[in-house]
């Protein structure tokens, strides 16, 4: 019987709003490894 | 489908080729424990973690237990909310902001998925982030392309990391 091959690492992907930050009432951060593989999908004029 | 031995569709979990003839798809068993470690990065004052999840999938319930095991590594409190149907997904993260969460953590709760828009609504009332381990709903449909569903923008408006599996077949 042929066999499909199975990958069993997929790849991740990090998708994070800056924008809303401000929103938060405790201090979170992004820290830069965090920034340097993530994703930022905030809009410009978010607000 | 994120555990298939845990939902029991005949999967062999010593083999997983060893399964039914008819059966095609992919396990998507994401890092909640990542997840965690990152919220803790990116607030090391966190404390406690709610967590809404229905008992009846046994995904979320996978979920779950990774969540309980990590948050007890971590020495993090794991608020939990239980949930039956999604109307009632915004009234239980509103009642684990009450209890004092830091943060909202969806993992791949059907029911909690398809009521993003509510989680991230009392995220926002509370000034807490939502972290989510998929991308019900998405940005732009050629970032996600197995997203089950959508319900508008919530990407744009959500405080989150979101830890994202694309599918392979």
């Amino acid at each position: 019987m042929n066999r499909i091959p199975i990958i069993y690492s997929f790849p991740k992907r990090l998708v994070i709003n800056r924008a809303e930050l401000r929103r938060l009432k405790e201090p979170w951060t992004f820290p830069p490894e965090i920034l340097a593989i993530a994703k930022d999908v905030s809009e410009p004029d978010a607000s | 489908m994120a555990d298939p031995v845990a939902a029991g569709v005949g999967i062999n979990p010593n083999d997983p080729l060893d399964h039914p003839k008819n059966m095609v798809g992919i396990g998507t068993l994401v890092p909640v424990g990542e997840l965690l470690e990152m919220a803790k990065k990116m607030n090391p004052r966190l404390k406690r973690v709610g967590l809404p999840w229905n008992p009846s999938q046994a995904n979320s319930e996978v979920y779950t237990l990774m969540a309980r095991d990590k948050a007890a590594k971590m020495g993090l409190e794991l608020l939990e909310g239980t949930v039956d149907a999604t109307p009632a997904v915004g009234e239980v993260v509103a009642s684990l902001a009450a209890r004092g969460a830091d943060l909202i953590l969806t993992a791949g709760d059907l029911t909690v998925t398809v009521a993003m828009d509510a989680v991230i609504a009392e995220c926002r009332r509370a000034g807490i982030p939502a972290f989510a381990t998929q991308l019900p709903w998405r940005p732009k449909a050629r970032c996600w392309p197995w997203a089950p569903t959508t319900t508008g923008s919530g990407a744009k408006r959500a405080t989150l990391p979101r830890v994202s599996l694309p599918a392979r077949i």
